[in-house]
């Protein structure tokens, strides 16, 4: 599974597809201080990624590869 | 007169007169393909040979003609008998002309009038609405992508684009210092993906962190976003902008399925030059601005570089001032720094505002690095003062441009040789005789690959670089991209267990691993390898499979030359035991490059089903052994071609529910996508019962676009002529919709999966359906042979056609008519001999019995008849090279342990050739 | 001295054509049309092919094609000369395994000093 939904947490990992992004959505909706953790996150859809910019949601970790988070962690510093 | 005028008189009559008589025919059968070639390519020369001629007015009128004669060709304009008068009438004038030409040597009073109202009168037919009662969107989305593409030509004389200055401060001085060194394109890509972009299976974020040379990326909203519970997360709503690195080429390449939503733009390394910050207290650069003016005007840089090392040193980071410095010391360390650009830099440090210098974007200071982005078309000189070294350097690029193509194997041959041989001419000529050339050659032929000289062209490229440019200091790393490759080690799947038995490739494993309810969750421990590690591994591995090849060798010598035979027992036991661990280690290591085809094939449900709803149609999506793994570059180069097999299934393939009903077959469609292992090959097929394609219709398009002549379109069978919709330029105009006309046709398709070392089939039954098979190589595996030897030399014969091996009396050797063959368990085998097939010596000495291999060659038993069998070998099989490229029944060559080369047959070429 | 094969179907190109290359001390032979030009290619040696596009029987891509699956040809130099000047023709003769492509009617210096580098010298 690549996102798993804890309580306030949710955890993405590896690749996360297309199919994740409604849930996605609807989890982030229905706990709007979930925070997201993306240590382990390999690759997030294009969709996945929109709403993560949509709805910036606090992020607890970012990730691991720097590769990834040279280019996500400047979407939750700037104006989106 | 001129005999050339002369000359064009006569052949422009000529083809006037078979102009006139394919314009009287086509009213009788308007739709002949033939006549309307004819016709065309009659009026084509005449034109083509008119430009040779100082005789505008009748060239004008001609090409006119031709463009009117180009669309009716094209079905976008529909002849009618009037439309026929008025290209009589044109013919007539153009042969009154001929006659003024012949008689005056000139066109005569008035031709020039006459000339406009008769281009305007053909012109006037093009700009007429479409007249064919085709579907109105036919031909939209490819003309729609021409005008997006356009402006990319110009690319390097517009301004640069504003988002650039977002990309941080010290990439873009990273860069800038890689230019000096390289040879790079810097491209800056603004892509902004369909907003419906994801029901096609794309993933715009996947698409651009993959992009060749990516160095850096931003990511933006398109549109402001929605209120959280308003959001449509299907709806893509990102703008993607990107500077990358590379090859023009390569990444153009890259970007092809989504070239409609691209916007390239080719960067001069000065377009990089933005400086950012905070605009500090600029009291402190006071002198240095006033004593830098002075220096910039008489180019004393070197003066200027040390003034700026020490006020460097005390200037802090994050102010727009230091930007500055760090830009000027950069340009500082060309050999010709840019002075107006200095001159722009240091009126920042004064004023806080960065503007280009004007003349920056003027073509002639920019055309210093000619490239075929910039002038687009062809060959051109202009503005060279060299003309014959700017033709040596043009023509290279040409060169470098055709080796980055895309080739087909059968051609790829051919375009090393004859790229080799026009950069030797061209060196020649030139006078320069670099090294290397005749080795860059000699390993691009063996190796049946480009890059040897594509590296050589490079580098003489970059040595005749007109501005002289010296290769900086040291060249930047390569943002690397590791590429990873991923080993699950979950629960029980293990590769290469304990036993020496590893895990089967497909089939075996329990499917609902990852969802089986109560289990606790499977942990996958990931471990990321980067690919390169993985693939030296492989090597070796084949290096060591094809070192324990000399063991057998080792031991008949034990044993025929010292005579020891228990000595050749001990090495055969010992070599038994490294031949199974060669191949666990192999079959392992390829295990870790596997992945299954599953992660492509999850992308299509959803496809689908969206897709057939925007479609109106019923369709169903069957998915079959998605769990068939494959190496993971087979499989990911697998994506882009399903995706667009899949939907040319669903847009032409399948019919609407009203149309399957009435043609008597269930209202909902079925694509089957299946993908099944199959000795070394993974075969992926996308099937559909819809309504299949005509051959006959395929092979008039054909004809009709000159991929075949007459000849053959006698000649040709169905199955071939199916096979035709993978030829280059082959797209019928019904096959373009708003969902796979992407100008991207089934010829990518093809020469996607032969890059990949594939083959692709098409199987179609008109009104049932069609199949697709691609064919792919599982990995880059090791190959079984057989050896066999006939009149004393010894063979390769690739295990997988051998049915079995057996001998036979000679008196069981039946003849029928000229052919003899043997009854085998009730069935008759036709015999051949693989001396006569080869042409050796036939060994006479009869001992009363023949050795048979018995195989399955082209669907079909077969016996060759050798003279003996020996051991089965691993062996890694080369392409031929040198004269034998020429003998296609040898399938390839191999080195054997003792150092021998065994070469290995094609048995099917070598029967289909006896 | 050089030898080139032009192909065209049309005469008068084919005349004019031959001036340039005569003038710039080639020598020149002539075909109508891809089939002639590949058993031409197949009796005598070439430096250099100069081909038209639009040609009855075989056209000019299908020329080089055929060409570049030729052992004996598949090495000569070919220049390709168009009346199109779009990209897209230039890459489908690029891709068909032209060397250079020209738009016709060809700059006569462009034509002879392109020639005169792909054959290998005057």
């Amino acid at each position: 599974m690549p996102i798993s939904y804890k309580k306030t947490v949710a955890v993405l990992e590896g690749h996360c597809e297309i199919e994740e992004a409604e849930t996605l959505l609807a989890w982030l909706l229905e706990h709007p201080k979930g925070r997201l953790n993306l240590k382990r996150l390999g690759h997030p859809h294009t969709a996945v990624l929109q709403i993560m910019m949509a709805l910036r949601p606090e992020v607890s970790a970012f990730p691991e590869n720097e590769e990834i988070a040279a280019w996500l962690q400047p979407l939750w510093n700037e104006g989106m | 007169m001129d005999p050339m005028l002369e000359a064009f008189i006569s052949e422009s009559r000529d083809n006037l007169e078979t102009a006139g008589r394919c314009f009287l025919e086509l009213e009788k059968c308007s739709g002949d393909e033939g006549l309307l070639n004819d016709l065309f390519r009659s009026v084509h020369t005449i034109k083509g040979s008119s430009g040779l001629f100082d005789i505008p007015v009748f060239t004008k009128v001609v090409h006119a003609a031709e463009d009117v004669l180009d669309s009716v060709r094209s079905g976008e304009l529909l002849m009618t008998p009037e439309h026929i008068d008025m290209f009589l009438d044109t013919m007539d004038q153009v042969s009154v002309w001929l006659d003024d030409l012949e008689s005056t040597g000139s066109l005569g009073d008035g031709a020039e009038a006459r000339s406009q109202v008769l281009v305007q009168d053909l012109r006037a037919l093009l700009s007429a609405p479409p007249t064919v009662g085709s579907d109105p969107n036919v031909t939209e989305p490819e003309d729609l992508s021409q005008p997006q593409d356009a402006p990319d030509t110009g690319g390097r004389l517009c301004t640069p684009p504003g988002w650039l200055a977002a990309m941080p401060d010290k990439l873009r001085l990273a860069l800038y210092a890689r230019t000096g060194g390289e040879s790079l394109d810097i491209l800056a890509i603004e892509y902004t993906p369909d907003s419906q972009c994801f029901f096609s299976g794309e993933d715009p974020l996947h698409i651009v962190r993959t992009l060749p040379g990516m160095v850096w990326f931003h990511i933006q909203a398109r549109d402001s976003w929605l209120e959280p519970v308003e959001m449509d997360p299907y709806q893509c709503n990102l703008v993607f902008h990107a500077v990358a690195a590379g090859t023009d080429n390569e990444i153009r390449h890259h970007l092809r399925y989504v070239n409609e939503w691209v916007h390239v733009m080719l960067l001069a390394p000065d377009q990089l030059v933005v400086p950012e910050g905070e605009f500090g207290d600029s009291e402190p650069f006071e002198t240095f601005i006033e004593e830098s003016t002075q220096l910039i005007e008489e180019g004393g840089w070197r003066r200027l570089r040390q003034r700026i090392h020490p006020l460097l040193e005390v200037s802090e980071p994050g102010f727009l001032q230091t930007s500055v410095l760090h830009w000027m010391e950069t340009l500082l360390k060309e050999d010709e720094p840019n002075q107006a650009l200095l001159e722009s830099l240091l009126e920042t440090l004064r004023s806080g505002v960065f503007q280009w210098p004007e003349e920056m974007f003027d073509p002639v200071t920019q055309d210093n690095t000619p490239s075929l982005v910039e002038d687009g078309t062809s060959v051109s000189m202009h503005e060279l003062d060299e003309p014959r070294l700017a033709a040596v350097r043009q023509a290279l690029v040409v060169q470098r441009h055709i080796l980055s193509m895309p080739c087909s194997y059968e051609l790829l041959a051919g375009r090393i040789a004859s790229v080799a041989k026009v950069v030797k001419n061209l060196l020649a000529a030139s006078e320069s005789h670099p090294a290397g050339l005749d080795a860059a050659i000699e390993t691009a032929l063996d190796e049946k690959s480009p890059e040897p000289l594509v590296a050589f062209v490079d580098d003489l490229l970059s040595a005749m670089k007109p501005d002289g440019k010296k290769p900086a200091s040291g060249p930047e790393d390569k943002p690397m991209q590791r590429e990873e490759v991923r080993h699950q080690d979950v629960s029980g799947q293990q590769v290469g267990g304990s036993d020496g038995e590893i895990c089967p490739r497909m089939g075996a494993m329990p499917k609902q691993m990852s969802t089986s309810a109560g289990e606790p969750p499977a942990r996958s421990k990931t471990l990321r390898v980067d690919q390169q590690r993985i693939d030296a591994l492989m090597d070796l591995v084949g290096e060591l499979v094809v070192a324990k090849n000399a063991m057998p060798f080792l031991a008949r010598r034990a044993e025929n030359d010292f005579g020891i035979r228990l000595l050749a027992k001990e090495i055969k036991a010992q070599y038994a035991v490294i031949n199974r661990l060669a191949e666990e280690l192999q079959g392992a290591v390829m295990q870790i490059r596997m992945i299954p085809v599953s992660s492509v094939f999850q992308r299509f449900p959803r496809l689908v089903r969206d897709l057939s709803r925007k479609l109106g149609k019923q369709i169903r999506l069957v998915l079959e052994g998605e769990e068939t793994e494959a190496d993971k570059n087979v499989v990911e180069n697998l994506a882009d071609p399903l995706i667009h097999l899949v939907r040319n299934s669903l847009d032409h393939g399948l019919e609407t529910a009203q149309e399957r009903e009435s043609a008597g077959k269930p209202a909902e469609g079925t694509i089957i996508l299946r993908a099944i292992s199959h000795d070394d090959q993974v075969i992926i097929e996308v099937v559909d019962n819809g309504r299949g394609i005509d051959p006959e219709v395929i092979k008039r398009k054909a004809y009709g676009k000159g991929v075949i002549d007459e000849q053959r379109l006698d000649t040709i069978t169905d199955h071939e002529a199916l096979q035709l919709i993978f030829a280059a330029g082959f797209s019928t105009a019904e096959e373009v919709s708003d969902l796979s006309g992407r100008g991207v046709g089934m010829d990518v398709v093809r020469s996607v999966v032969m890059q990949a070392g594939g083959r692709v089939s098409v199987e179609s039954k008109k009104g049932e359906g069609t199949t697709i098979r691609l064919s792919l190589p599982l990995s880059m595996a090791v190959t079984r042979v057989m050896m066999v030897e006939v009149a004393g030399q010894c063979y390769g014969v690739a295990m997988e056609n051998i049915v079995e091996t057996v001998r036979v009396p000679t008196t069981d050797i039946q003849r029928i008519k000229h052919n003899e063959a043997v009854v085998l368990r009730d069935k008759i085998i036709p015999l051949f001999y693989l001396s006569k097939l080869l042409n050796l010596k036939v060994n006479t000495a009869s001992s009363g019995e023949v050795a048979i291999l018995l195989m399955k060659v082209a669907g079909q038993e077969v016996g060759l008849v050798i003279d003996e069998f020996h051991e089965g070998l691993d062996i890694i099989q080369k392409p031929l090279e040198g004269v034998l490229v020429h003998y296609p029944w040898y399938a390839g060559a191999a080195l054997l342990g003792d150092g021998r080369v065994l070469l290995v047959l094609n048995i099917r070429e070598l029967l289909s050739c006896r | 001295m050089k030898k080139i094969l032009i192909v065209d179907d049309a005469v008068t190109v084919r005349m004019y054509h031959r001036q340039l290359m005569e003038s710039l001390g080639f020598e020149v032979e002539e075909a109508e049309n891809g089939i002639e030009a590949l058993e031409k290619g197949l009796v005598r040696h070439f430096d250099l092919f100069l081909v038209d596009v639009n040609m009855p029987k075989m056209d000019g891509y299908r020329l080089v094609e055929e060409m570049r699956k030729t052992p004996e040809l598949q090495a000569i130099p070919v220049i390709m000369i168009s009346t199109e000047a779009s990209e897209q023709d230039m890459e489908k003769a690029y891709l068909s395994g032209a060397n250079l492509y020209v738009v016709k009617p060809a700059n006569v210096d462009e034509l002879q000093t392109y020639a005169a580098l792909l054959a290998g010298g005057e």
